[in-house]
């Protein structure tokens, strides 16, 4: 099954070398099944680009294969002009490339803060052998750490949950967690896969201000949403997948004028 | 204190000794990590038949027993080497039984592979004696000290002692490490540790050897102690008991397995011994596995977190400077 070119795939084509990332013809099948089917996009550095699309469109599994957690039958993923196709999931992380998941998947018997210390790269005795050192050797550097993981609760309101375990947080708080876990990674671009799934109305708007007010900031994202309100304040382009390819491409309004978008979600 | 009470006492203290390092072994890697190593009494069966083939001199094939690898060293390689070859081993079976991300696939991996080594070193003969096992072990400076038996037990009980010390040290270290929070972090979620660019499978090759080693220098000490091994101390359900013990004492918590090592491996398992004799022979064994299983049970059912849960570690206490965060976080400092 080849993908015969669909309109709007061509804005893709502007996939040059600005683009933090780039995916070309990304394919991926289970037993027989074509969950992404010649998928190509290309994200700008310092943009929120949402990702959406009907149920099965293979959006998630487009995030999985760029994360490296699927590894594609075929196509291309490079991030900052490097070839990072089939890369496993740690190494794809450590180019600052991080993802969050759809399902809350917090370390649930660890503390609010011991779940955002742990993200952090490059931790002093965080092997088995810098462990041997003992405490003089890491001490200083995890009370950095944990100033800047309590900097950030504070900046998400959840300063009152430092010493709570994360299993105790609401559905909410947990989706909130998991960005700031996130952040703690020192990401240059972060894979958001549903971010608002969960959340109460209330703080779904808070949540999306913070995505805005990261984006503005510098820090890229692409982001796989159903919440569409959300996807058109913060998202400064759209992509639309069904059956496992792009569909168009543009900002919301652009999107909601196109009849074949439409038809894909009511019909799909 | 009567001698033979004296040398009960003394007995008790080393298999008490033992068993700890051994709980700590499961601990770090199951507690902690969340490997559940079911194949834990192999490793320290390796131990066991390593330190005492290298302290028993070269098998001369025509005595009452024949093994492989046999060698005269002195204290204490003998148990370093017993440690080495239950990293290498732990190391080996990493390979192909470590899947962070399937627990269950693991834990069957392991147990088979128990089995497997059960039977191989039981139907060759040639190896380590087969069913016999080992005998006539000798003891580290039991010749040079010329001590009474129960003289040399309390040395053996000091040495013991000590390495337990030792032991602890390390596991210490490890488990209130940024280290050791990234193995509990991969307990709670391997994947998501992996999304944040830390290599699972590595962190839990490294945690499987150390386990791996600590558990094979339980088995050094107590052969060296006991004097021999053979298959029937190794038999597959052990492990389990030691399961019990980390989980009855508290998961996650080293001196939750101490007591653990204690209260059922000790207390339990001790009290057993005085029940009277009853039914045909091997009944009484087969009771005691019905408690420890109907103990378990109760744990799991009513206290999971076992006696002495796993330490809340709350870091807001570390921070920087106190003074400057906000008052939701001060008002948690002390």
């Amino acid at each position: 099954m080849t993908a015969a070119p669909l309109p709007g795939t061509v804005t893709a084509a502007g996939s040059g070398a600005d683009a933090l990332l780039a995916v070309t013809d990304l394919r991926v099948e289970f037993s027989g099944v074509h969950a992404v089917a010649g998928a190509t996009f290309a994200v700008e550095p310092g943009t929120i680009t949402g990702l959406i699309g009907p149920n099965g469109a293979g959006k998630s599994t487009t995030l999985k294969l760029i994360a490296g957690s699927e590894v594609p039958t075929g196509g291309r993923v490079r991030y900052e002009g490097q070839d990072i196709t089939g890369h496993p999931v740690h190494q794809v992380a450590r180019h600052g490339l991080i993802r969050t998941f759809q399902l809350s998947s917090e370390f649930a018997r660890l503390t609010v803060l011991e779940n955002l210390v742990v993200a952090a790269p490059g931790q002093r005795g965080a092997t088995l052998t810098s462990a041997l050192l003992g405490k003089r050797y890491w001490r200083a550097q995890q009370a950095d750490l944990i100033g800047r993981a309590s900097a950030l609760l504070a900046e998400f309101g959840m300063s009152h949950a430092a010493d709570q375990y994360a299993g105790e947080l609401s559905g909410g708080q947990k989706r909130l967690l998991e960005i700031m876990r996130a952040l703690m990674a020192e990401p240059r671009m972060l894979l958001l896969d549903e971010p608002l799934a969960g959340v109460n109305p209330t703080l779904r708007g808070a949540v999306t201000e913070h995505l805005c007010r990261l984006r503005d900031q510098g820090l890229t994202m692409l982001m796989v949403e159903h919440e569409l309100a959300a996807v058109e304040r913060c998202c400064d382009s759209v992509i639309v997948m069904a059956a496992g390819r792009v569909l168009t491409e543009g900002t919301m309004a652009e999107i909601r004028a196109n009849k074949e978008v439409v038809d894909a979600y009511l019909l799909g | 204190m009567s001698l033979a009470y004296q040398y009960y006492l003394l007995t008790l203290l080393i298999f008490f000794g033992v068993n700890t390092i051994a709980c700590w072994s499961l601990n770090i890697q199951y507690g902690v990590g969340g490997v559940m190593n079911f194949a834990f009494i192999m490793f320290q069966s390796v131990g066991a038949y390593l330190a005492g083939v290298l302290t028993l001199g070269p098998s001369t094939g025509a005595s009452f027993q024949q093994y492989i690898l046999g060698a005269t060293l002195p204290f204490p390689l003998p148990w370093i080497l017993a440690a080495l070859a239950g990293g290498v081993l732990a190391w080996f079976v990493g390979l192909f039984a470590l899947r962070p991300g399937r627990r269950d696939f693991q834990a069957m991996v392991m147990l088979v592979v128990s089995i497997i080594a059960s039977t191989l070193v039981l139907t060759q003969g040639s190896w380590f004696n087969g069913q016999n096992g080992i005998a006539a072990i000798p003891k580290p400076f039991e010749s040079k000290l010329n001590l009474g038996e129960v003289q040399y037990g309390w040395f053996y009980a000091a040495l013991t002692a000590v390495t337990v010390l030792a032991v602890y040290w390390l596991v210490h270290r490890l488990t209130a490490s940024p280290w050791g929070r990234r193995l509990r972090a991969m307990r709670e979620n391997p994947d998501a540790l992996q999304s944040l660019g830390v290599n699972v499978r590595t962190e839990s090759m490294k945690l499987y050897v150390l386990g791996g080693a600590l558990a094979s220098l339980s088995g050094a000490i107590l052969v060296q102690f006991i004097g021999a091994w053979s298959p029937g101390s190794w038999a597959t359900g052990e492990t389990f008991l030691y399961f019990v013990a980390v989980i009855v004492g508290g998961v996650g918590n080293n001196f939750g397995a101490l007591l653990g090592a204690a209260l059922v491996l000790g207390v339990f398992e001790e009290s057993l011994r005085y029940l009277p004799s009853f039914g045909y022979a091997g009944v009484a064994e087969a009771v005691q596995f019905m408690l420890l299983g109907g103990l378990i049970l109760v744990f799991l059912w009513f206290r999971p977190q076992g006696l002495i849960p796993e330490r809340r570690r709350r870091l807001s206490r570390l921070q920087p400077e106190p003074a400057e965060r906000s008052q939701e976080s001060s008002a948690v400092a002390p």
